[in-house]
C-alpha cells in the first residue's frame, strides 16, 4: 500500500506540470477505477450478472402466467351457437321427441368435451332440431373440486334456463388443475352474457347463486343418484355415458355414427 | 432494529426455513387434491390456490416456492458455516450474490402473485401473502452481504 501511495503521490506530483492529454487520460483512468469500485460495491460482475438473470426469469414467469395467458384456460372469443330446439333447464329438445339421451357427464372429463364440442352438435343438427332426439344432462361430478364447482356453477346458470351455452362456455375453457376457480366460472358467465341479448342473463343472480355454494347439493345428490343407477346394472359409472331411451348404450366420446346407428333403430319407421 | 441487525444471519436462517414450511403446506395442498388450504376463516387460500394462476405449465407455483426456499436455504446455510466446515476460510462472495438475487426475484413474483391475489382473482390467501413477506425479508436482510466484508476491502488495498 505503502508503495502504491508512493506511486500516486508521484503520479500526482508530476500531474502539476502535466499535458492536457495526459491528465485526460488519468481522469479515464480514474473513472475506471471508480466503475470498478461501483460494480465491486453491488457485488461484482457475477452478482450483477445472476441479479439481472433473475429479474429476466421472473419477468418470463410473469408474462407465462399473465391474465389470460398460455396457462388461463381456452382461448378466442366464445361464440354460442345457440339451438332452435327448445330448451327446459338441463333438458335440450322436444317433451315428446321418440328418443331422449340422457348423458352423464362431468365437466372435468376430457372425453365430454370431446363429445360435447364434436358430436353434439351434429345430433343437434340432424334430430334435435327436427324434435326426433333431445338430449338431458345429467352430473356424475366425480373428478375433483373443479368438477363440483364447475357443475354447481351451471346449475345456477339452469336457474335461469341458460344451462346449455354455460354447458358450452365450461367444455370450451376447460384446462389444467384449478381451471374451475370461482373467478373464472364468474368471467365464463361474463363471456356467455356477451354472446347473449342485453339482459338474458343475471350476472348478480348468477354469482350469488354460486358464491353461496347452495347448489353444491344438487350436484351431490345427482351424482349420487347416477353411480347408484351404475351400480345397479353392475358397472362402472364412467363419464361420458350415454343412456337412450332408457338403457345404457353408448359409453365414452363415440362419433356421430356410432349415435346415428342407434338413434336410427329406435325410430319408429325403423321398426325400433 | 439494532438487534435484528446483530442476529441478521440466525434470522436470514429463520425466514428460510419457516419459508420451506409454507411453501411446503402449500405444496402438500396442490399436489394432493383431497386437502383444502387451512385458512382459519382470513380470505380464502382454495380460491386462490385453484385459480389458473396457481400453476405454471403444470408445475404449481408452490411447488416452485419450495424449490426456490430450499435453494436459499441452502446458499444461507453454507455462508453461515462455511468457515467452519472449511477450515476458517471466507465463504465465496458468490453465495451472498446468489442468496440476494434468488430472494429478490421471489420477491418480484410475489409481488405480482399479490396484486393478482387483489385485482384478478379477488381473494387473498394468508399463507401466500406469508410467503411474500418472508421472501421480502429475506432480501432486505441478505442485502448487506453484497458489500465486501471489512477484511476483504482491507486486502484489496494490500499493507500500508
Amino acid at each position: 500500500m505503502g508503495s502504491r501511495r508512493r506511486r500516486r503521490r508521484r503520479r500526482g506530483g508530476a500531474g502539476a506540470g502535466q499535458q492536457p492529454e495526459q491528465q485526460a487520460e488519468q481522469q479515464a483512468q480514474q473513472e475506471g477505477r471508480g466503475l470498478k469500485a461501483t460494480i465491486d460495491s453491488f457485488g461484482g460482475f457475477l452478482t450483477i450478472g445472476v441479479v439481472v438473470a433473475t429479474v429476466v426469469i421472473v419477468a418470463a414467469l410473469i408474462w407465462f402466467n399473465r391474465p389470460g395467458g398460455s396457462n388461463a384456460v381456452g382461448g378466442g372469443e366464445f361464440e354460442y351457437q345457440g339451438s332452435s330446439a327448445p330448451v327446459d333447464g338441463k333438458l335440450l329438445g322436444a317433451l315428446d321427441a321418440p328418443v331422449r339421451i340422457v348423458a352423464y357427464e362431468d365437466f372435468d372429463c376430457g372425453f365430454c368435451g370431446d363429445f360435447s364440442r364434436e358430436t353434439k352438435p351434429l345430433i343437434e343438427e340432424e334430430y334435435v332440431n327436427q324434435g326426433i332426439v333431445s338430449i338431458e344432462y345429467r352430473h356424475l361430478a366425480v373428478l375433483g373440486p373443479d368438477s363440483d364447482r364447475a357443475a354447481a356453477a351451471s346449475e345456477c346458470a339452469a336457474d335461469q334456463n341458460l344451462f346449455w351455452p354455460y354447458h358450452d362456455v365450461l367444455f370450451q375453457r376447460k384446462g389444467s388443475t384449478g381451471w374451475a376457480s370461482e373467478g373464472n366460472l364468474k368471467d365464463f358467465a361474463r363471456e356467455v352474457a356477451a354472446a347473449l341479448p342485453e339482459g338474458a342473463f343475471d350476472l348478480d343472480t348468477f354469482d350469488s347463486c354460486l358464491e353461496s355454494g347452495v347448489k353444491e347439493a344438487v350436484v351431490r345428490a345427482e351424482t349420487e343418484e347416477a353411480q347408484a343407477l351404475f351400480d345397479q346394472l353392475g358397472t362402472r359409472a364412467s363419464t361420458p355415458s350415454f343412456f337412450i331411451n332408457g338403457a345404457l348404450r353408448i359409453r365414452g366420446a363415440q362419433p356421430i355414427e356410432t349415435f346415428r346407428e342407434v338413434i336410427d333403430s329406435l325410430l319408429p319407421d325403423d321398426g325400433g | 432494529m439494532a438487534f435484528l441487525l446483530a442476529r441478521r444471519r440466525d434470522l436470514l436462517l429463520a425466514l428460510a426455513i419457516a419459508g420451506v414450511a409454507v411453501a411446503g403446506y402449500l405444496s402438500w395442498v396442490a399436489l394432493d387434491e383431497e386437502q383444502e388450504a387451512a385458512c382459519s376463516g382470513v380470505g380464502d387460500c382454495q380460491t386462490v390456490q385453484s385459480s389458473e394462476f396457481a400453476e405454471i405449465a403444470g408445475v404449481p407455483i408452490a411447488v416452485l416456492g419450495l424449490g426456490m426456499y430450499l435453494a436459499l436455504l441452502a446458499l444461507i446455510a453454507a455462508r453461515r458455516w462455511w468457515a467452519a466446515l472449511r477450515d476458517g476460510e471466507a465463504p465465496p462472495q458468490a453465495l451472498a450474490g446468489l442468496t440476494f438475487a434468488l430472494a429478490l426475484g421471489g420477491t418480484l413474483y410475489s409481488a405480482y402473485l399479490t396484486w393478482l391475489e387483489l385485482f384478478e382473482i379477488e381473494a387473498i390467501c394468508v399463507w401466500c401473502v406469508g410467503s411474500a413477506v418472508i421472501v421480502t425479508l429475506l432480501m432486505l436482510l441478505a442485502a448487506p452481504d453484497l458489500r465486501a466484508e471489512p477484511r476483504d476491502i482491507e486486502a484489496d488495498a494490500g499493507p500500508s
